[in-house]
């Protein structure tokens, strides 16, 4: 082929500028340490490296995520087990004021304000806040302060059900918080089903047991009373007989009726068992209700309230004794009067008129018919009487019973007590003296008034806690921490559980990560020893061609002219 | 006999034309244009003297150029190809390096953005991560703002070089006609000087850098030179101009036509080659493309997270404003109303005002009675004696909605009530007759205070001119809408409109409508599909709804580019940490005193427009019917659902809501929904936004925000890289044409010299020859 002295030197320059860009390409990918420069050096390639930094990138903020997660359900699960802890101490003292046998009023006292301290501290615990100062068991309303108390016993709660999600898989929530209302306040009171108590007035020593669903299909979640009703006429050793009444139907009529009691037998109705145990008396109330919701402060500071208080709101007690003998004369007939006070209302000179001849019970009834024409006062058809208080709901109730005259208040409060006081007993010879007692868990603060001192006054009073009303109020507290304790743990546990998967998800994600990333750099990252090497080569051919070049330039047959 | 000397001085001559052709060989070395001539030598004709002939010597016949014709044409055509390629790929490369920077592109942005979405969702309640948000939306904008804008100044450049190599065709098409008079001169085919012929291929071979010709050479050695599709640009010793003037269906770009004496013709669709082709076909197949699908991803990122944020509550328990603002989108939607009876709305006064929508005029009128409650008069004003559902040509659906016809047929506005508010969404596409909604003419009969307060809503583009309506001042929502480029070449008076309002159909396609004097057809250009026909509007295409007005004329056509300006317009519209709308609007809870166990999923909102979505609604087991239901509403007592029967796992959907339940149910018991006031804690918004991360939005929800991305980087990628390895290719065929070229014609300086040789040796030979003939002469003389 015939050659041009162009074309010699075109190719020798071209073939020069081939090789140093070559060169320089080799040179661009060692100093990035990248094969790839640019998309168009190989679009597929540069499309997955997007699609796999994005995934890596997005697997590093779920990890992310996945600590902030962490960070919170710790948060959580340490402020449970401090509470934990509270209710372990609180536990222990339940135990410790449910053995009844060798406590006094003080020791009472003394586990009481220890009870309130803990009952502070878990109070605290529920309100904790995160370092952002979120309450951390508001749910969504984080800057509402979870719990509140109005000083009187009673909490609430101001959040909400919300939780919080956190993304820690692409298709991956796990939940990092939970509400106050389901750490602290939705526990269902007794077994979980159903509550069982004594009613606060009861005079009897009986107890109820915690019971058990036998029958979930009959079960139906009413409310139900147990009424013992001393069998008559009067049997020795006296027995009695209850019956259930369904109280959220409230027909009247019982659903059980007039069963005869035995000490420990089961009773069974609505497809649920409890026993009762001990002495009953006439009236005593158990109640059996469907289980509701009760917050962890309100079952501590109600067994706050049973330790500290003095009595349990009712007053309860019997005026009367051996009339005949205390100076109430039926030989000559008598004239006895004395004044009544309660919650406000004063029934003065209730005057029991006694005939020649009449028994203890005959002088009873006229006793009870007396206050009965008060004015004010209500009869009822089983033939006893109501003295409305001042205070609207409250009352008290007069009737006879054997050869006593035996009252009862209702609509007392632990914090409104409404004692009635006896008074100026007074008789023509006064020598008219009146047996006082309370009954149940009322005291009176004399056993005795007489009408020969001046100005002698009972007072009738809710009393200490009636033993075995106070010990019903411990099991069923204990009942209530017991299922507290349980939802505590049962929250624990799905935190352990969430930082499980948090943690099984967080290996999943690294090892994915790593995956990803093995494969981008299979993709994008430069074999640097092959670099260098080829790099060596192309110094090599760009010399080779420069001194090729300038050897081809020098020949020319002009130089030999 | 012939004559010694004769015979001498001609081959003296001759070889003094050889020697100085050599040297102009020599001297041209350098001249990359310059083909190698030779003298052609021939010899005189003999003498006949008796029966001999004598040679009388040489003559120099021509001086040829060594070329061949064919390789010039075929260099010709290589370099309008590798030339064309070579500015398109390096285009393409800038373009490349503008989209696929590891730090400029949107990719860090894009994650920036959702990782900062999921530290907000973290952490709902901080403002730490809200800031952050800000910063990353921020970023965003200017990633997209700053990417757009260099496609822009790209796509600026590209124009300003195409009128340059108009202008650089024209001065050498000029030349060439002045070449071709200056060669017809010659008639003698074999006689035409080879500079002027070397002259006349250069500038062909320039005019093929700058666009690709064919030559057609005539008999007198005329070459005419065509372009496109056989139009003359250089016709004899007559040149016809290239004009670069504003695209009639574009206007912001320009086309290229060719001026005769016939007229201009358009011809920018049928150039090829070349720079000018390499520019044309970039800014057709790869930065328009580029443009339009940034811009898509603009516009779908934009419209989805607003469409979601609206759905949350920010910090201060309002529904979410929209995050970021790009073209018009969506359709007329807002709400009007606010709180009438401290508005001047006082007992007795009766206030009435107009609506104007599409030609419409709706006139609405209420007497303020003692016992209106806001939510009373807007009642009365949306449905009573005098309100919007009186006028004549508004329908009661039935449904609480109220829909007023248009005077354009298809195009409808419906009317809800929402809270103390009367909520509005339009139907159809933009109206052509006046798209926007206009509070007039309003009257009150009291102390002429009333006002009525405007609010844009959801994730539409509605704005407003202010924000209140008062007696003396209307107020105009104004909607999205786009006005279609009317093509320049259009005689009717036809109007096209479209507004954007499904994101998952939009396409990277511009369209498109053309009158064929009698059907619109709307035309998705790139691959001339027709989507939609018809007389007249509303059409449907690509994701956009389109209307028209006017009369067209056959042959008009209106230019629609739906994404192409997305992400230079985008912008980041909050501004407040505060706005960010992390929260859900409503929760779920149980009631504290319920026995069963049922429970309630947390609320996820299906319909924020719901005007009831903030109302408190309990879900009630009612005893009297067991193992049934009623839904609630607690403010009024109506029961919105009555005895629906509960199994385990039902789904209650209501006001905008939706809940499941769960668990075993008692007789009394209660599920509340209410307004999630204070709910700063609650992330379920921010998640739902995090989730679009890497859920599919674009292409019928196929395609997410990156793949969207990486789809421009990879096209972008593909073109940039067939773009080069073809430029190889051609480079390459160039190469060894060139080669062939220098083969055939290129001066061999060794030849030369040898040349030179040669032909001083014949000279010398020559004067010897004379040496020898004066010699014989001298001889003869002395011989005398």
């Amino acid at each position: 082929m015939r050659v041009s002295t162009a074309l010699i030197h075109m190719q020798g320059v071209r073939n020069m500028q081939q090789k140093q860009a070559d060169l320089l390409r080799s040179h661009d990918q060692i100093s990035s340490g990248k094969r790839l420069l640019s998309p168009s050096d190989d679009p597929s390639a540069a499309s997955r490296i997007i699609d796999l930094k994005e995934a890596i990138n997005q697997i590093t903020q779920l990890d992310e995520n996945a600590n902030y997660a962490i960070q919170q359900l710790n948060l959580e699960e340490v402020t449970l087990d401090s509470s934990n802890l509270v209710l372990q101490r609180v536990r222990e003292l339940s135990i410790q004021a449910a053995n009844t046998g060798v406590n006094n009023l003080q020791s009472e006292q003394a586990i009481a304000s220890e009870v309130r301290e803990k009952l502070e501290e878990l109070f605290d615990y529920a309100n904790t806040k995160d370092e952002n100062g979120d309450f951390i068991f508001s749910g969504f309303q984080s800057k509402q302060q979870a719990f509140t108390t109005d000083g009187n016993g009673n909490y609430s709660y101001n959040g909400d059900e919300g939780q919080l999600s956190v993304q820690i898989g692409s298709n991956r929530q796990v939940v990092a918080s939970d509400s106050g209302a389901e750490v602290f306040q939705k526990i269902r009171t007794g077994n979980g089903t159903f509550a069982v108590d004594a009613n606060s007035t009861n005079g009897g020593t009986a107890r109820i047991t915690t019971g058990s669903v036998i029958s979930t299909s009959q079960y139906q979640a009413h409310d139900f009373r147990i009424v013992f009703d001393e069998v008559s006429p009067a049997t020795t050793p006296t027995s009695y007989t209850y019956s259930v009444y369904d109280d959220t139907l409230a027909t009247g009529v019982p659903i059980l009726a007039a069963q005869p009691y035995s000490d420990g037998a089961a009773i069974a109705f609505n497809g649920i068992e409890v026993e009762i145990n001990g002495d009953p008396v006439d009236g005593d109330i158990f109640t059996v209700e469907a289980s509701r919701y009760q917050d962890v402060f309100k079952t501590i500071s109600d067994l706050v309230g049973h330790l500290e208080a003095p009595g349990t709101g009712d007053v309860r007690g019997v005026i009367g004794g051996d009339f005949i003998n205390n100076g109430f004369d039926n030989v000559a007939g008598d004239s006895v009067a004395f004044d009544i006070d309660f919650d406000g209302v004063n029934i003065p000179g209730v005057t029991v008129a006694v005939g020649v001849g009449n028994s203890n019970t005959v002088i009873a009834q006229t006793m009870l018919d007396a206050i009965g024409t008060a004015a004010g006062v209500a009869v009822n058809t089983d033939g006893s009487y109501t003295v409305p208080g001042t205070t609207a709901g409250v009352s008290v109730t007069f009737r006879r019973v054997g050869d006593n005259v035996e009252f009862l208040t209702t609509g007392g409060t632990l914090t409104n007590l409404n004692s009635l006081q006896i008074s100026n007993l007074a008789d023509a010879a006064s020598d008219a003296v009146l047996d006082i007692s309370g009954s149940g868990n009322s005291v009176s603060t004399q056993t005795t008034l007489d009408a020969s001192v001046a100005g002698d006054s009972a007072t009738y009073l809710t009393g200490a806690p009636h033993r075995s009303y106070l010990s019903q109020q411990i099991d069923n507290a204990l009942n209530n921490i017991d299922r507290v304790m349980d939802n505590i743990i049962n929250v624990t546990t799905r935190i352990g559980g969430r930082l499980n998967s948090i943690d099984s998800q967080r290996v999943e994600n690294e090892s994915k990560s790593v995956h990803l990333e093995t494969v981008r750099s299979d993709i994008e990252d430069l074999d640097l020893a092959e670099a260098i090497s080829n790099m060596t080569f192309q110094t090599t051919a760009l010399q080779a061609a420069q001194q090729t070049f300038v050897r081809v330039q020098n020949l020319s047959l002009f130089n030999f002219l | 006999m012939p004559d010694l000397l004769v015979t001498s001085l001609s081959g003296l001559r001759a070889y003094q034309g050889a020697l100085a052709t050599t040297s102009h060989n020599i001297a041209n070395v350098g001249n990359e244009d310059y083909t190698r001539q030779r003298v052609e030598l021939d010899t005189r004709p003999p003498i006949r003297q008796g029966s001999a002939f004598f040679g009388q010597g040489v003559d120099l016949v021509n001086v040829q150029r060594i070329v061949d014709e064919f390789n010039t044409a075929n260099i010709r055509e290589l370099t309008s190809r590798s030339t064309r390629l070579e500015i398109y790929a390096s285009y393409a490369s800038r373009v490349e390096n503008i989209i696929a920077d590891e730090n400029a592109s949107l990719m860090p942005a894009l994650d920036g953005f959702f990782n900062a979405l999921n530290d907000v969702a973290n952490d709902p309640s901080a403002d730490a991560p809200r800031v952050a948000l800000l910063g990353a939306m921020e970023q965003i904008e200017h990633r997209f703002q700053s990417m757009g804008t260099e496609l822009q100044t790209i796509e600026q450049e590209v124009d300003s070089r195409v009128l340059f190599e108009v202008e650089d065709i024209n001065a050498i098409t000029t030349e060439l006609a002045k070449i071709n008079e200056a060669i017809v001169v010659f008639t003698d085919f074999n006689k035409r000087p080879p500079d002027l012929l070397d002259k006349r291929d250069a500038l062909l071979k320039q005019l093929s850098e700058k666009i690709q010709v064919t030559v057609v050479e005539q008999a007198d050695g005329i070459q005419n030179v065509l372009v496109g599709t056989g139009q003359l640009l250089v016709s004899g010793t007559v040149s016809n101009t290239l004009v670069a003037q504003q695209d009639s269906a574009q206007p912001d770009r320009l086309a290229v036509s060719i001026q005769s004496t016939a007229g201009a013709v358009e011809i920018t669709g049928s150039l090829v080659g070349g720079e000018l082709g390499g520019l044309l076909d970039f800014r057709n197949n790869l930065l328009d493309s580029a443009q339009n699908r940034l811009g898509r991803t603009a516009i779908a990122l934009a419209e989805t997270m607003n469409a979601q944020h609206v759905q949350g509550y920010d910090l201060e328990g309002n529904l979410g404003a929209n995050m970021f603002s790009t073209v018009s989108t969506g359709p007329l939607q807002g709400m009007f109303g606010g709180d009438y009876l401290n508005n001047g709305f006082s007992t007795g006064d009766v206030v009435s005002f107009d609506l104007e929508f599409d030609g419409r005029t709706v006139s609405v009128s209420h007497t303020v009675l003692a016992t209106d409650t806001n939510e009373d008069i807007a009642d009365a004003l949306l449905s009573g004696i005098n309100g919007i559902d009186a006028d004549a040509n508004v329908t009661d659906n039935g449904d609480g909605t109220y829909t007023l016809a248009g005077t354009t047929a298809g195009i409808s506005l419906t009317f809800e009530l929402y809270g103390s508010n009367i909520q509005f969404e339009s139907a159809g596409g933009p109206s052509p007759v006046d798209h926007n909604l206009t509070i007039t003419n309003m009257a009150d009969s009291g102390l002429g205070d009333a006002n009525i307060e405007l609010f844009p809503l959801g994730s539409s583009s509605t704005r407003f001119s202010n924000g209140v309506a008062t007696v003396g001042t209307p107020a105009v929502f104004v909607g999205p809408i786009t006005t279609a480029i009317n093509n320049q070449n259009n005689t009717g008076t036809a109007d096209v409109y479209f507004s954007i309002t499904d994101i998952s159909s939009l396409n990277i396609s511009d369209y498109e409508v053309r009158y064929d004097g009698v059907n619109y057809n709307v035309v998705r250009l790139s691959d001339n599909f027709v989507e939609d026909s018809g007389a007249a509007g509303p059409f449907t295409a690509g994701g956009m709804q389109i209307t028209t007005t006017g009369v067209p004329a056959i042959g008009d056509s209106f230019y629609i580019s739906p994404t192409k300006l997305g992400a230079v317009g985008f912008t980041s519209l909050l501004t407040d940490s505060s706005q960010i709308a992390a929260a859900s609007p409503v929760r779920a809870t149980s009631n504290i005193n319920n026995l069963g166990s049922v429970e309630v999923s947390p609320a996820t909102v299906t319909d924020t427009l719901n005007g009831d979505l903030a109302s408190t609604v309990n879900i009630y087991f009612d005893p009297a019917t067991p193992g049934t239901f009623d839904v609630i509403d607690v403010a009024s007592g109506f029961r919105l659902q009555d005895d629906v029967v509960y199994f385990d796992g039902i789904t209650v959907n209501q006001n905008g809501w939706q809940v499941q339940l769960k668990g075993a149910p008692q007789n009394g018991d209660i599920l509340t929904i209410e307004e999630n006031t204070l709910g700063v804690f609650d992330n379920r918004n921010a998640l739902l936004l995090a989730g679009f991360r890497s859920q599919g939005v674009l292409d019928s929800g196929n395609t997410t925000f990156e793949q969207s991305y990486n789809a421009l980087v990879s096209d972008v990628g593909v073109q940039t890289q067939q773009s080069s390895i073809n430029l190889q290719v051609e480079e390459s065929l160039l190469q060894s044409a060139t080669d062939r070229r220098e083969s055939i014609s290129g001066v061999n300086l060794d030849e030369e010299a040898a040349d030179l040789i040669r032909f001083q040796q014949a000279y010398q030979a020559m004067s010897r020859v004379i040496q020898t003939s004066q010699e014989l002469f001298q001889s003869l003389l002395s011989a005398v």
